[in-house]
């Protein structure tokens, strides 16, 4: 970890609801997140997790029953001037939110059809973004639009300037839709499950381009995916959701080869790997994430966790730290708790892991 | 972050029993009976739709007015019927409005009632230029325009329905050839059919219904057919399909329940369209002969007088516009209930 | 798999193919002449990306659509053409299907104990209730539902219950062929766990055989003892699943098996998967005959390409 990181995103207690006809959901209840300039953090849930909500914040971006109860997002960029400033974001108007956004932060969803407007070719959605940010025209515009599908790997150009979405297969949209979001140089590359919705294969293409772009503008990205093999891939800082709280966060590295909250264990034990031996039995986390119209008592996770404590039941863990940059909200972690080892399966596989790193390392 | 973690955890420590930390070995039973209330789709719907003030004041109207139709005629000394020409075009005049000056059967300051002999009548919307009385003629009329539209919508919901069912589930020949038919049906105006069907049929309460519902049903059916060419390719058609259920099932069992919304909100919106019909009839000299009435007929009747009498045509012609307002936005209030995503 | 006594294969697609006609004159060659064997009580897995016909195939398969040209036996009936009676109702009863959408895969206006007795009342339309509603809660039981929501609406389930719902329905006529289109894809990672353990637990129980349609092989790498990799509507590689795992020949299957994400970051950061691009390599899968590669393992090529990938 590099010492001159540099924070620009600071979110502090975050809690969202939403007004349905059941009454209210608590869909986020208390989130805390950080993202220093050129890092990739990523977010990593299940349905109903809460992701998508919470990172919505910070675009503003809410339905006409949400409702913000708390919370901070503090952003730092350089304005117009160079100098550095920093915003809480949930306090903007929307005019001022617009400004920051597509300049500063830009989005990434996750179907490349429905981001793209069907009747525009894509050099006039490519130019409306510019326009609105940049003083960019004419020629200068053309080639700064040729330059952004090329920075995302796209041949063809000219030909594909002039084609509509719907010409395009996915992949290629999904190119697109992130070359509109970094045409005005973001700080911020926020990615909602980008490549979900598309083949293996090409997924395995964008993960690469999303790193590569990352590297070569410096720019930070948060990534929000179900999907742990994609988190292995992107991930600098790892963030592990479940209803509605970070439940553990860490590196990469820290998060898959040092988990300590049960819910990690069991994401990580379902997913079959492809070097895994085929014979044993996936381990699945029993039952079914929690109604979030119910106030939760105690660890939200408790009831599914075969490594419970009573006190799960009653109160709610703290994040305990375990490095500096690995915390944990669990109260195994607590000195009183008693020992518990990490299932037989997933500390094998963790081995095998580590060896594997080593191999390629060697 | 770091140093917050650890003063947080810190804080805590001193607060809990130490007992608590203990595996905990009570199976806690899965709350997975998701607390969902017993829901039910009626009653969602329901409460969406009461919430749609307008939709709801209108239902309200409606039914109040179905309920004077009902009731008005019989407690009525009036006939609808009963020409009396010495009460010829008498001015509305009520008890009780009377003492305010409004409604006392006067106009510049001459009492028409007196002025023919008849002080003690009252009409509460006055006469038309036979001396019957208008309010029962009114509801009388109102009568005849409900049930008009009636029939006519129903015998249109079930035409139209199972020719939509037919044509959308069985696709291929079936359906471009049922769907000729209804293009060829549909290109010719439903006025201009209707118009000659009454010319040919002559004019009369059973020949109108039959020429309101003769073209009404197409709009029914390319409704229900697009809902059932959306609903074939779902995957829990495809499934019935499976499991070898029997097109005649998966048609009534599996596809009719998830367009009943439809159905339902396109009946609701053909009412008003065809008591329109009829007044539009009426109004050609082609609606329900003399001497029944219907508000088409009291239209036609009253504008004739209306710049000497205007009270003999507004009273139909508000009844008519508040019937027509009312089912559009019981049927608005309806489609926004039921489908509330559409928004 | 077969051993010394004769097993009857329970499922025989002999090349198969599916063309439609699209408007504007041309044919999409959704499925392109392909064949695979299913055996009693095995997993079959049926891998590839969006357009390489493997849901075409799975609705071919138990007559969703009708066959372009091809045969197709299943328990030994030609099921090919158009059907007798006889054969539609063994049909319908002995091979079922799961389906990919959640949501859309239950008429959210039936209950679930409607929805799960579907076949039922299809083939044993007077039967008593009681008995029909005894066969929904024991198999409710034995996909993990809970008896007390059989009377609840799809709309209170969880995409992971109505899933169970599905595959209850599907099970409970117990046919001999269960084909899986997609039917865990849409599921969240830890409930497709469940709903995977599930599967293969009633497999050892009743000796269903699976077709598992899905695009995810390291999902489909669990369940299944036998895998075709489709692209474009041909197989290009099929045979036991440790063969083509362990021993992958066609360029098409190593570059899918390569584009999986590994759990490992230290890897995965620095590993680049491989490119596969069929034009570029010159493969015409058209002109490739099924070469053997070792027992119950054979690539789609053509000799040259044969000899080239094996060296």
């Amino acid at each position: 970890m590099d010492h001159q990181r540099s924070r620009i995103v600071r979110m502090r207690n975050l809690r969202v609801s939403f007004k349905t006809a059941n009454g209210i959901v608590h869909a986020v209840r208390g989130v805390n997140l950080d993202v220093y300039r050129g890092e990739t953090v990523a977010i990593v849930g299940e349905s109903g997790s809460g992701k998508s909500v919470t990172v919505k914040q910070i675009m503003g971006i809410r339905s006409h029953n949400e409702i913000v109860e708390d919370g901070t997002i503090e952003f730092t960029y350089a304005d117009k001037e160079g100098q550095p400033k920093t915003v809480d974001l949930m306090k903007l108007n929307d005019r001022e939110l617009t400004e920051l956004k597509g300049s500063h932060i830009a989005m990434v969803f996750q179907d490349p059809l429905t981001s793209l407007d069907p009747t525009m070719t894509i050099e006039r959605q490519l130019a409306e973004s510019l326009m609105q940010h940049t003083v960019l025209r004419g020629d200068a515009l053309h080639a700064r639009c040729v330059e952004l599908l090329d920075m995302v790997g796209i041949t063809d150009i000219e030909a594909r300037l002039k084609s509509y979405p719907h010409q395009l297969s996915g992949g290629m949209r999904q190119r697109v839709v992130i070359a509109i979001a970094l045409s005005c140089n973001p700080d911020l590359l926020i990615c909602d499950e980008p490549t979900t919705a598309l083949d293996v294969t090409i997924q395995a293409r964008i993960l690469e381009l999303i790193l590569e772009i990352q590297k070569k503008l410096g720019i930070s990205v948060i990534f929000i995916t179900h999907n742990l093999g994609v988190v292995a891939k992107v991930a600098d800082f790892v963030n592990v959701m479940y209803a509605g709280k970070i439940v553990e966060a860490g590196t990469a590295e820290e998060v898959f080869f040092d988990p300590r909250h049960p819910y990690t264990w069991g994401l990580l034990s379902s997913m079959p790997s492809v070097n895994a031996d085929r014979s044993s039995c996936l381990y699945t986390i029993k039952g079914n994430p929690p109604n979030m119209l119910n106030e939760i008592t105690g660890d939200a996770f408790a009831p599914r966790n075969p490594y419970a404590l009573d006190i799960d039941f009653v109160k709610e863990p703290p994040a305990f730290p375990v490095s500096e940059t690995h915390w944990a909200s669990t109260w195994l972690l607590d000195p009183r708790a008693p020992h518990v080892e990490l299932p037989k399966q997933l500390h094998a596989r963790i081995e095998a892991m580590k060896e594997e790193g080593e191999e390629t390392e060697a | 972050m770091e140093a917050e973690t650890s003063a947080m955890a810190q804080g805590m420590r001193q607060d809990e029993d130490a007992k608590l930390f203990r595996l905990s070995t009570e199976r806690h039973e899965e709350a997975d009976s998701r607390e969902y209330a017993d829901y039910s789709y009626a009653r969602e719907t329901l409460g969406r739709f009461l919430a749609n003030k307008g939709a709801t004041i209108a239902v309200v109207i409606i039914f109040a007015i179905v309920v004077l139709a009902i009731v008005c005629p019989m407690l009525s000394p009036y006939t609808y019927y009963d020409v009396d020409s010495s009460q010829a075009n008498l001015l509305p005049r009520m008890p009780g409005l009377e003492q305010l000056g409004i409604f006392d059967g006067t106009r510049n300051g001459i009492d028409y009632y007196a002025a023919q002999g008849v002080p003690d009548a009252y009409h509460y919307f006055g006469t038309d230029s036979l001396g019957r009385d208008i309010w029962t003629r009114v509801w009388c009329g109102t009568r005849i325009s409900l049930a008009i539209a009636l029939v006519a919508v129903v015998v249109d919901v079930v035409i139209g329905v199972v020719y939509g069912l037919i044509s959308g589930y069985f696709g291929g020949k079936v359906d471009i050839v049922m769907q000729r038919i209804t293009e060829i049906l549909s290109s010719i105006p439903q006025l201009v059919i209707v118009t000659l069907m009454i010319v040919v049929l002559q004019p009369g309460l059973g020949n109108i219904v039959i020429a309101l519902f003769i073209t009404g049903w197409i709009d029914m059916s390319r409704i229900v057919r697009a809902q059932v060419l959306k609903m074939k390719n779902q995957e829990f058609v495809l499934a019935a399909r499976t499991l070898g259920v029997k097109p005649k099932d998966i048609i009534f069992k599996e596809i009719l329940p998830n367009t009943l919304a439809q159905i339902v909100v396109t009946f609701m919106f053909s009412i008003p369209n065809a008591i329109f019909l009829e007044a539009f009839l009426a109004f050609v000299g082609l609606g329900v002969p003399a001497p029944t009435a219907s508000l088409g007929t009291l239209i036609n009747d009253g504008y004739k007088a209306a710049t000497i009498f205007p009270y003999q045509v507004v009273a139909p012609v508000v009844v008519l516009a508040v019937l027509m307002l009312g089912f559009n936005l019981f049927g608005d209030g309806l489609r926004d209930a039921i489908d509330p995503e559409r928004s | 798999m077969n051993d010394g006594a004769e097993v009857q294969p329970l499922l025989e697609v002999c090349n198969l193919k599916q063309y439609f006609p699209i408007p504007g004159g041309n044919i999409v060659k959704a499925v392109d002449d392909i064949s695979f064997t299913i055996y009693p009580g095995e997993t079959f897995g049926l891998v590839g990306e969006s357009g390489s016909g493997k849901s075409t195939t799975g609705r071919a398969v138990i007559r969703l659509d009708d066959i372009t040209s091809g045969v197709i036996r299943f328990e030994g009936m030609d099921i090919s053409g158009k059907l007798s009676n006889d054969a539609e109702r063994r049909l319908r009863s002995d091979m079922s299907m799961v389906f990919q959408d959640p949501m859309a895969s239950l008429n959210p206006y039936h209950k679930v104990i409607d929805t799960i007795a579907t076949g039922l009342d299809a083939h044993y339309p007077h039967m008593d209730r009681h008995e029909r509603a005894e066969k929904v809660y024991r198999m409710m039981d034995r996909v993990g539902l809970s008896r007390s929501q059989a009377n609840r609406y799809p709309s209170q389930f969880s995409g992971g219950q109505r899933q169970r719902v599905g595959l209850a329905r599907a099970l409970i006529m117990n046919p001999k062929l269960l084909i899986a289109d997609e039917a865990i894809s849409a599921l969240d990672v830890s409930i497709q766990a469940q709903v995977v353990n599930l599967m293969k637990d009633i497999q050892q129980e009743t000796g269903t055989a699976y077709l598992f349609i899905a695009h995810d092989l390291s999902m489909v790498r669990y369940i299944s003892q036998h895998i075709a990799v489709m692209h474009l509507g041909h197989i290009v590689e099929q045979g036991a699943t440790d063969k083509i795992f362990g021993n992958p020949i066609h360029p098409y299957t190593k570059s899918l098996i390569s584009a999986i994400p590994r759990l490992n970051p230290r890897l995965e950061r620095n590993r680049k998967p491989l490119v596969y691009s069929r034009e570029a390599l010159g493969i015409e899968y058209g002109q490739g005959t099924y070469h053997v590669v070792e027992q119950d393992h054979s690539v789609l090529a053509t000799d040259e390409e044969f000899d080239s990938w094996m060296n």
